[in-house]
């Protein structure tokens, strides 16, 4: 900015406030709304060879007409002399252009400045060699939308023409010319002419060479220009799938971001954890929703524009938050034009693609029988079939009797529309998903309404507001090894109905009740269910945004969350013998969480002259600040039961309820200043410091600093002549970030806890007393992460190839951990300390991208994610956990896999190793120790062979090795779409491999000694002599040779898995049948979900999640669905 | 200018009005119960302290529902019912004994009992409430204090290490405490801590009935009675069962079938007892029970008599009949006349004692939750009996003739009087007057040296089939239990495991 020092004060205050205006116009490609300085519809002017922008400006000022275009529209272009009184805005730009290569159109007040497009010439003074055609044509974006003004140009020679409002061209011209397409922002095409004479083409935003934005973190960055490891994630197919959360949506698109569906219950949702797991905290990744940390209800994937993830120390810039990544989604906003009604109903059903099948009850008596003679104990009367024959009917096949074909519905509305002031985007949507285990389902609503006001030149306002509603059905209980929906359908005996002949559930029957395991009915158990937690979201998010200066911009952001939960669930009481519940419960609750964030930004940016250095920086201030209160009631005894009456006016007894209040608030001051030099040498540092009141005041507060750079090589003038690659840039950063993983608000001063009743008195009365019963730690500081990334970015072959890699590494320091404490210490509860070692995750990441060419009728493109993750706890503290951390998870208190240690990958699998089964008994008494002495002394044939792994010639826990984890080596995803003519096709494949789950369900299925419960059908494939191959151990009610017990080998199983989680096959109406019907486009389409498994597991689903660190109880699978679709825009 | 001013005030407003929402505190003052800072400031608060006190013992059913009993049942008056492994490795000396859930929180459940005792003990004398008051819950914390480090150290501790010693002086966050170098290091701790609880602990009778089930002098004398003869201090062991004794407070029930009676709940011959009603307690009653209660009620089917136990009985003997239930036997279940018989029982005999709640017709006195079947039966943790019967050892053990003890336990059996008796007819008493009792039978075996024998033979189903097969009983040993592996893991090897384990 120069400055004149012979303007008068106020007139150079004038003149800064116009160069700024001016020149913040240049700098924002495509940002093109601005508002009046003057009203006066003449323009006199005098001027001598200046450069159009000056004659522009000046227009602008005396008329308050704007100006719209490309500065690189300008590239070129003369100076020009001027001299006119009074004249129109029209007769002004005719002259001035006349002798430019320039055009122009009003509209409105809007001037929009373009390439003039070469005149056809009507006469042709030379009679055509081949009779020219009328080539016809529509030129679209990618989204379908007609793009108006596109300059076609008959290569080598001025003929050409523009595309009309409605997008369509007529053009002379042979077969074999080609057309050259060229429009602001968008990809040059060449299309040659053949054949036929119509062609629909294509337009690509000028994506792959890196002009467009990515949103960052407070603000946006031209992809060209980021130096983190920044994903945009690929949302191909958002449309036709129909997704639980936004976790889904992310599923196998993105490379190192990984994600796990915990099962398919309708209530439960998917696991992100973006480059490894961070250590034993609990990581997770932090959502930014339009620029706020969101802390929301179920976002509606519907309204998602783009999500991008920061991957690497770029997440520096949310500091103590962010050591799990961020995933910044952008939703919808309205856009200048005409209202847009875009309505997509999705309608189908799903069921298990999968449903291993139990005994049945005379299959079930006889290995009943076989396992008490083996075990030589006698037979149970019950599985005799003289003495209860009854036994021996198999009136119900409780596997199928429990699942069901369940139907999704999705629903979502959306209108936007807007000026060039003012632009609103509002949405609805509903979807309900009928899960396919019986009474089972979730649903939820959202609404929302963006909108952005360009108030004056200088203020904008705007608004995201959303409105989220969701609930379900819970309890459903498929991960317990006692009981549970699908566990009860495996043990309960078939030979008993489902219903009594009055049509209530029926139980054991009560002769032999004492001979069955503890069991309930189990549809009566899912029929029963009432267990509801409907929650309430809302979002507030007003924001103002101040031009300040030239390139100075000043953003205020507030974000008002709150979040209310109501639970309410009801107990029956559950009469049928079996397992008796006499009374019935109601428990409700509520929790609301209150959350206000406050973010100041200061962003400055500027392009010094000659382009060759680039300055953005950006300084920032926040302050969040969350209460979360909370109530329950528990009461019990209700005379009757029907849905009317569960409610606590109806209890006879009503216990004390519970509840309080937290509260946390985190302070926050950060900057962020990214430098590039000739667009190729690029540079960003950022530095957060911030405070919580969760860490005592001499703990709290951290800096979080990152640096990192990159190097766009084939911007070298050495790389000039290489006319493949299109793009290459080599990246790195490194820094530090911070988590505070799940510490509760008062972990330095925990409050006494109401304890449980304490029973005294005569009559015998409940007390409640209060104690301290976890242990504070004033001491406590943050988690801390250290990451670092290098990477690569290419596009090859006119960006047909995109390619993206990275190597990372994260390393996880003072790891919080709620730890055991010996008894000595008195509470129930131990203190959340920092651990003394490290966790680490490193890996490689591969982002791969093809797509055809968009001229043919017929294009694809084709999307590749792959992920390879090592996590290892590299240190520990050997004093406290001097055999590791234990007790993750236990299946029926017997069974402990899972172990944290230092040298091997979080939670992983401590199990002794077996050998098959022991086929013969030479086979037992061969296997000796070193004093000869038998390794197994009460093994049989058909037992399992355990590897004393460490020799001491005995087998025990101390035989246990490491045997992997649940977490993937590999996770990848494969996605190819489609399109010819109208149709579409959209193929999604996405699978993981080399991870180990913990097939618990053979404890729980395979083993004939326990407590009379029914068993799986592959039981009937155990060793015997008869079947000596088997590994499965040979049927027993008891168990000398601890098969079932150890915590063996025996359970581990591949989970790797393939998967096409999505095929969509679409197809839009011709664009003239819709005119004819007044609609904008129609789409149909059919839609299937998890179509095709290739595994090894043999469980239900190898779709198990993490959060039970792959041990499978017999969880609630992961559905096939197939649905209808109808896209209508209006 | 115009606009440089506006955008001044726009700015100036909207960091103003972001100011004035939000205060831009980090400290808050913890909301919802007190801490530490604010606690111990009204009677309220004492009384909650009070109450914390009986928590434990409810909040984990294993305290003294089903996973204290294992120990018990280690002897050889009952199997364990049911096929359950981690069962069958306590009854079997197994290693798994360490590692068996049902034990894992025993040291746990008793320490948080100790801790919330020592904070007691520091934080109330300070504080201005009713002397009487004060008093009560002060003794009570010494007396359960000392009950928690009493169990703990008969089961855990020997000759060679006793169980840790938190003082209440200690440094606080210094949790890894190292095991006390002895039992007796322990004992004499926990006589400390009874003699003052004895001291400011009122009688009994002085409490009104909905303070009953607060400690009270004569347990304290009971527990210092039966802690001095596991110590073999038999002299002083007799001091205090004849301060219990000649209070005469205390009397035996007129009838041994009545002593498990809900109605006997604080009858004469309560001393202390595991309070329970139909929401809490011990669920020993519903643990004992046929397994499913032949379709009526959860039973659970474990802690099933042997033939070994119904043999023991003298014919006459009252209480064989009011302990054990066996095929053909008439009760009264949920107010109908029933005859026993199991389809699964592993001897063909169940326990009878608890089954007085389960007599009523509909549910009257049993939890309707089948998770926690508790009932109105208050479950005995030393009766009137155990004193005359430690009296009695002590006597004998001292030469002295302990016929009058002996003898009014008898009599009460329907048995005719014995002269001259002598430790193996004291033995045969304990053995059939607390069977299937918290008095622990199993650990009378062990302190008399009988538990080798008594541990390693087979034991017998009522058909007279083997239902148990031998087991080895080493007494170098396993004279004590394993401490819970979880202890070892979890103080990073402070507490070690007993020797041979």
């Amino acid at each position: 900015m120069h400055l004149n020092a012979n303007y008068p004060r106020h007139a150079l205050v004038k003149k800064l406030l116009l160069i700024m205006k001016i020149t913040t116009f240049f700098l924002f490609v495509g940002c093109l709304t601005a508002s009046a300085g003057g009203t006066a519809q003449k323009v006199t002017l005098s001027q001598n060879n200046v450069k159009l922008e000056k004659v522009f400006r000046e227009i602008r000022k005396q008329t308050g007409y704007v100006f719209f275009y490309d500065a690189r529209v300008l590239q070129g272009s003369k100076s020009v002399s001027i001299h006119v009184k009074n004249a129109s805005v029209e007769e002004v730009l005719k002259e001035t252009l006349q002798t430019q290569l320039l055009d122009f159109s009003i509209e409105r007040k809007t001037i929009t400045i373009v390439h003039k497009p070469v005149v056809v010439k009507t006469i042709t003074d030379v009679a055509p060699v081949v009779p020219l055609n009328i080539i016809t044509g529509t030129v679209k974006d990618e989204k379908g939308n007609p793009l108006t003004g596109v300059s076609i140009i008959i290569k080598g020679t001025n003929k050409g023409t523009s595309t009309n409002a409605e997008g369509r061209f007529t053009i002379d011209a042979n077969a074999g010319d080609v057309l050259e397409f060229t429009f602001v922002g968008y990809q040059r095409r060449t299309v040659v002419v053949g054949q036929s004479n119509s062609l629909s083409v294509v337009m690509e935003i000028e994506a792959a060479v890196g002009n467009e934005v990515v949103v960052v973190g407070y603000g946006t960055q031209r992809k060209k220009d980021i130096t983190g490891a920044v994903s945009e994630v690929n949302l191909t197919g958002l449309k036709s799938r129909s997704y639980k959360d936004v976790g889904q949506a992310l599923q196998g698109t993105t490379p190192g971001v990984i994600v796990q569906d915990e099962g398919g219950d309708p209530t439960s949702g998917s696991r992100i954890n973006i480059r490894g797991l961070g250590g034993v905290n609990a990581e997770n990744p932090l959502y930014i929703v339009d620029g706020a940390i969101y802390t929301g209800g179920p976002l509606n994937p519907n309204d998602i524009e783009s999500i991008s993830v920061l991957k690497d120390a770029s997440a520096a810039i949310y500091g103590a938050r962010a050591s799990g990544g961020v995933i910044l989604v952008t939703t919808k906003k309205g856009k200048e034009g005409k209202l847009s009604l875009d309505v997509n109903a999705k309608n189908g059903f799903q069921n298990a693609w999968r449903i291993p099948q139990a005994l049945n009850a005379a299959e079930y008596a006889s290995v009943s029988n076989l396992a008490a003679d083996n075990a030589g104990v006698p037979r149970l009367p019950v599985f005799d079939a003289s003495v209860y024959p009854d036994g021996q009917i198999t009136r119900t096949n409780w596997m199928d009797a429990i699942f069901r074909t369940g139907k999704i519905q999705d629903y979502n509305v959306g209108l936007s529309g807007g000026s060039k002031q003012s632009a609103f985007y509002t949405s609805f949507d509903y979807r309900k998903d009928d899960g396919i285990l019986l009474n089972t389902y979730s649903e939820r609503y959202n609404f929302r309404i963006n909108s952005d006001n360009h108030v004056t030149k200088w203020l904008t306002i705007g608004e995201h507001l959303s409105l989220t509603y969701n609930d379900g059905q819970y309890g459903t209980n498929t991960t317990s090894g006692y009981e549970g929906a699908i566990i009860s359908a495996i043990f309960y005996p078939p030979s008993v109905s489902i219903y009594k002949p009055d049509g209530s559930f029926n139980g054991l029957p009560d002769q032999y009740a004492g001979s069955y395991g503890d069991i309930i009915n189990p549809v009566a158990y899912l029929k029963r269910l009432d267990s509801h937690n409907p929650q309430t979201g809302i979002f507030v998010n007003p924001y103002v945004s101040v031009n300040l200066l030239k390139g100075l911009t000043f953003k205020s952001n507030l974000a008002i969350t709150r979040n209310i939960n109501t639970s309410k669930e009801f107990d029956t009481r559950v009469l049928e013998t079996g397992k008796k519940f006499f009374n019935n419960t109601l428990t409700m609750g509520n929790g609301t969480l209150q959350d206000l964030l406050a973010e100041q930004t200061l962003n400055y940016q500027h392009l010094f002259k000659g382009g060759v250095h680039n300055l953005n920086v950006l300084l920032g201030y926040t302050y969040q600040k969350s209460t979360y209160d909370q109530f329950s009631v528990y009461a019990q005894d209700f005379d009757r039961e029907d849905p009317q009456f569960r409610y606590f006016v109806n209890a006879n007894q009503i216990y004390p309820p519970s509840g309080g209040e937290t509260q946390s608030a985190v302070l926050s001051y950060f900057g962020r200043v990214n430098y590039s030099f000739q667009d190729k040498y690029l540079f960003t540092g950022i530095l957060r410091r911030d405070g919580t009141s969760k860490l005592s005041s001499s703990n709290r507060w951290e800096y979080y600093p990152s640096v990192s750079a990159g190097w766009r090589i084939n911007k070298e003038n050495f790389m000039k002549g290489i006319s493949w690659l299109d793009n290459l840039k080599l990246r790195g950063s490194w820094g530090k970030l911070g988590n505070l993983a799940s510490l509760p608000d008062n972990a330095i001063n925990i409050p006494f806890e109401l304890l449980g009743a304490s029973i005294l008195g005569s009559p015998a009365s409940l007390y409640y007393g209060l104690a301290q019963n976890t242990i504070s730690n004033p001491d406590l500081r943050w988690a801390i992460s250290t990451q670092t990334d290098f990477g690569v970015d290419a596009n090859f072959l006119n960006n047909r190839i995109s390619l993206t890699a990275d190597y990372f590494k994260k390393i996880t320091e003072r790891m919080i951990l709620q730890i055991p404490v010996p008894s000595t210490a008195g509470a129930a509860n131990g203190p959340f300390v920092n651990l003394p070692g490290k966790a680490q995750d490193q890996g490689w990441e591969l982002g791969l991208g093809y797509h055809s060419d968009r001229s043919k009728q017929l294009t694809y493109n084709i999307n590749m994610s792959l992920t390879s993750v090592k996590n290892q706890v590299t240190s520990l503290d050997d004093k406290v956990f001097p055999n590791g951390i234990g007790g993750y998870y236990q299946v029926r208190a017997t069974l402990d896999p899972i172990r944290t240690i230092a040298g091997q990958p979080l939670y992983s699998y401590y199990v002794v190793k077996t050998a098959g089964t022991f086929k013969s008994q030479q086979e037992i008494d061969n296997y000796v120790n070193k004093n000869g002495d038998l390794i197994q002394p009460f093994a049989k044939p058909g037992d399992l062979k355990f590897i004393d792994a460490n020799g001491d010639g005995k087998i025990s826990p101390d035989d246990r090795v490491f045997e992997g984890s649940a977490f993937p080596k590999f996770s990848y995803g494969l996605n190819a779409n489609l399109n010819y003519k109208g149709f579409d096709l959209d193929v999604f494949f996405q699978g993981v491999q080399g991870n180990k789950l913990f097939n618990a369900v053979k404890f729980t299925g395979l083993n004939a000694g326990q407590q009379g419960y029914n068993m799986l059908k592959n039981i009937l494939n155990a060793w015997s002599p008869t079947n000596p191959n088997s590994n499965i151990p040979r049927v027993s009610a008891n168990d000398p040779n601890n098969n079932f017990g150890t915590t063996s080998d025996f359970y581990i199983e591949d989970g790797s898995y393939v998967r096409l989680k999505n095929i969509t096959l679409g197809y839009t109406l011709p664009e003239g049948l819709t005119q004819k019907m007044h609609i904008n486009s129609l789409r149909i389409y059919v839609t299937g979900q998890n179509v095709f498994t290739r595994t090894k597991y043999t469980g239900f689903d190898p779709e198990v999640g993490m959060d039970q660190y792959g041990v499978d109880l017999g969880r609630y699978p992961v559905a096939r669905a197939f649905m209808f679709g109808i896209n209508l825009s209006l | 200018m115009k606009q440089y001013i506006l955008k001044s005030i726009a700015v100036i407003i909207v960091i103003s009005l972001l100011n004035s929402c939000s205060k831009k505190s980090l400290d808050f003052v913890p909301q919802g119960p007190p801490v530490a800072a604010t606690f111990w400031k009204t009677e309220g608060d004492a009384m909650a302290a009070y109450y914390s006190l009986f928590n434990p013992q409810n909040a984990y059913e294993e305290y003294y529902g089903r996973g204290y009993m294992w120990y018990v049942d280690a002897g050889p008056d009952m199997v364990v019912g049911r096929n359950n492994s981690s069962a069958a490795n306590i009854k079997n000396f197994n290693p798994g004994a360490a590692t068996a859930s049902y034990v894992q929180d025993q040291w746990k459940m008793r320490y948080l009992v100790i801790k919330r005792s020592n904070d007691i003990i520091k934080n109330l004398p300070g504080m201005d409430i009713d002397p009487a008051l004060k008093n009560r819950i002060l003794g009570s914390a010494y007396f359960m204090s000392g009950l928690a480090y009493f169990e703990l150290t008969y089961t855990y501790g020997s000759d060679n290490a006793g169980v840790p010693i938190v003082d209440t002086a200690g440094v606080p966050g210094d949790y890894y405490i190292p095991r006390a170098a002895s039992a007796k290091v322990n004992y004499d701790y926990i006589a400390g801590l009874w003699t003052k609880a004895a001291e400011l602990l009122p009688f009994f009778q002085a409490l009104s009935p909905a303070d009953y089930g607060s400690p009270h002098k004569v347990a304290v004398w009971a527990y210092m009675s039966k802690m001095l003869l596991y110590e073999k201090e038999y002299a002083q062991s007799e001091n205090y069962a004849d301060s219990v004794i000649q209070l005469g407070q205390r009397q035996l029930q007129p009838h041994f079938k009545d002593v498990f009676s809900i109605a006997a709940n604080w009858g004469s011959e309560y001393i202390w007892t595991m309070v329970s009603n139909t929401t809490g307690g011990s669920e020993l009653p519903g643990v004992m029970l046929e397994n499913k209660g032949w379709g009526k009620y959860n039973g659970w089917g474990y802690f099933q008599p042997t033939k070994e136990l119904y043999d023991a009985y003298q014919p006459g003997d009252e209480r064989r009949e009011a302990t054990i239930l066996k095929f053909g036997d008439h009760f009264t279940f949920f107010g109908e006349d029933r005859v026993y018989s199991s389809t699964n029982s592993l001897t063909g005999y169940q326990f009878n004692k608890y089954m007085e709640p389960f007599s009523y017709p509909d549910l009257l006195h049993v939890n309707p939750n089948g998770d926690f079947p508790t009932t109105d039966l208050n479950v005995p943790l030393l009766r009137y009996a155990d004193v005359l019967l430690i009296k009695a050892e002590d006597e004998l053990m001292q030469g002295k003739s302990a016929d009058a003890e002996i003898n009014m336990i008898r009599n009460r059996a329907g048995l005719t009087s014995i002269s001259g008796a002598t430790m193996a007819d004291l033995k045969l008493e304990r053995r059939c007057e607390f069977a299937g009792e918290y008095a622990n039978t199993y650990f009378d075996l062990v302190r008399w040296g009988d538990a080798k024998v008594a541990c390693s033979a087979p034991l017998h189903g009522a058909n007279g089939a083997e239902v148990w097969p031998a087991r080895s009983f080493d007494p170098s040993y396993m004279n004590v239990w394993p401490v819970p592996q979880s202890e070892i893991d979890n103080s990073g090897g402070v507490i070690v495991q007993n020797q041979g384990w």
